[in-house]
């Protein structure tokens, strides 16, 4: 189980979660695929069915807590192991919204690396106004592709999440920034954390003759992942924010940035 | 336990139409555990069904995932959750009792293809009435219209039973239609035929004795009726809000074989 435990990658949407995929994946010895989008979905039912239903579980149904938690794995895991089987490779899976879930993820995968990639909230928040994502049920644009301030509340949640997880002993974090500015010292370290070998190293510093732009659905940045790691995205806030949007983000997102030193 | 779901059989129809009387009796079985709602069957099933219709194409391009392993993951999942007790002898039937199961027993049909279905039918107006002593709140304090007036509490038992009309038919003989007058007028026969269809033989110990321990949460609002012998007093309980009927209310009683 140790071994084989799969990696969970997240971070804030529009923060360069699908490059760190398209890298991860060209390690050759671990295999991440495009968004499956169940793990999200998963953890919150299983943090929903243990804060509601486990005493009765518990009492009524013979599931220990523990249990709980390894049926919610099981079920997980079930999702990845074709893909596994197919590749020989261990399983990381990276869906932005995994990083909202990472303590309970923790509970049910108390051996997984759990990776997050953060980057500056402007920037986030900037690209995620140029996406045209719609909500699937209503067919109305999101509310964080249109609206600054939403945008910047789901950043915050999302670095919030990723700091509450800096004791963890598995936790990794990199920032966006350093990734494409320093692409080999950061790579290096993502795959030291990850027990990644030389040979990995460069293999997923040519990450992109390798991806495979067309996988997935909605990954917005397949076909920029596709081409070499650049700087041209960082700061692009500044020419895409216009004032009432700064402000507005930094009145949401002010300490959170201060933190992390972007402001 | 059983991967296609052999076994197990679920509860399901408008509340407050004797579900929890249901279990009373069942759970003094020996081979049956019935206990108290969990609601993870519809919960589980809707995520399923979510999981197959939007994302069935990215999981079978991109995960070499087929539908069959998606559907045996959730369906493992909550037999893994709930099925616990069916590893210890002499359980053999595991009863889930949740009323809102009735919503899932399409997707629980095609999860589950050896479980079995009961649907509990009560009179709609007694089940109204029933409805209208509850307090029951939403998420932001306020009463639920279906609580709160006759209108809405008849209507809420039209389209649940509608619901359930429509779970019988498409199951046929994988669902079993149990009527609360039945069951608390000739319990002895209507449990016969209930365990039956369940795979199993009568057993006077439906009929023993239950403590309030064995019941939690909304269960506990019947407990008076719950702890005593079975009784029909509250059989024509909402005789009262006939005034209420509407033409849809009263074809869906017809239908059931209530008389208006």
């Amino acid at each position: 189980m140790t071994r084989s435990a799969p990696i969970f990658i997240g971070g804030a949407p529009r923060s360069g979660t699908t490059l760190l995929r398209a890298i991860v994946n060209a390690s050759g010895t671990i295999a991440c695929g495009p968004e499956a989008r169940i793990v999200p979905a998963l953890a919150a039912l299983s943090a929903q069915v243990e804060a509601m239903h486990m005493p009765v579980l518990q009492a009524q149904y013979g599931l220990a807590p523990a249990a709980l938690h390894d049926r919610f794995a099981t079920a997980i895991n079930a999702f990845f192991e074709p893909m596994a089987e197919a590749t020989g490779r261990r399983v990381a899976e990276k869906t932005p919204a995994n990083i909202l879930h990472f303590a309970q993820l923790r509970r049910l995968f108390p051996h997984s690396p759990l990776v997050a990639i953060v980057r500056d909230g402007r920037d986030v928040v900037a690209s995620l106004l140029s996406m045209d994502w719609t909500d699937a049920r209503t067919g109305a644009p999101m509310d964080i592709v249109r609206d600054a301030g939403a945008a910047a509340r789901l950043w915050v949640a999302s670095i919030e999440a990723g700091e509450a997880m800096r004791g963890d002993p598995n936790y990794f974090e990199l920032r966006y920034e350093s990734l494409v500015t320093h692409p080999r010292d950061t790579i290096s370290g993502l795959f030291a954390f990850l027990g990644q070998d030389q040979e990995a190293i460069e293999a997923a510093l040519d990450h992109a003759s390798g991806f495979e732009a067309g996988a997935g659905e909605n990954e917005s940045s397949a076909e920029r992942v596709s081409r070499p790691i650049d700087t041209a995205a960082i700061g692009r806030w500044e020419s895409d924010l216009d004032q009432l949007q700064r402000n507005l983000v930094l009145s949401i997102a002010g300490p959170a940035l201060s933190r992390l030193g972007y402001v | 336990m059983s991967e296609d779901g052999s076994g197990y059989v679920f509860l399901g129809g408008v509340p407050r139409s004797g579900l929890t009387l249901l279990r009373r009796l069942l759970m003094g079985h020996p081979a049956i555990h019935c206990g108290p709602d969990t609601g993870l069957p519809t919960s589980i099933a809707m995520q399923w069904q979510n999981f197959a219709r939007s994302l069935g194409d990215l999981h079978r391009r991109d995960f070499t995932l087929e539908d069959n392993q998606v559907r045996n993951a959730m369906a493992g999942l909550l037999t893994g959750l709930i099925g616990e007790k069916l590893k210890v002898a002499p359980k053999t039937v595991l009863v889930e009792k949740t009323s809102l199961n009735i919503l899932a027993f399409g997707p629980l049909a095609e999860m589950f293809p050896a479980a079995r279905f009961v649907h509990v039918v009560r009179d709609g107006r007694d089940v109204a009435a029933s409805l209208l002593r509850r307090s029951w709140t939403g998420p932001d304090g306020r009463a639920f219209a279906h609580v709160s007036r006759p209108d809405a509490a008849l209507q809420y038992w039209t389209d649940l039973s509608a619901i359930g009309l429509g779970a019988e038919e498409a199951l046929g003989d994988r669902c079993l239609r149990v009527t609360y007058e039945d069951l608390v007028r000739a319990p002895k026969r209507t449990l016969t035929a209930l365990l039956r269809f369940a795979g199993l033989d009568f057993d006077k110990a439906v009929f023993g004795e239950v403590a309030e321990g064995d019941f939690t949460a909304l269960e506990r609002d019947s407990l008076p009726l719950l702890l005593g012998p079975v009784v029909r007093t509250q059989i024509g309980a909402g005789k009262a809000l006939d005034r209420h009927l509407t033409p849809q209310v009263r074809a869906r009683l017809t239908e059931l074989g209530y008389r208006v």
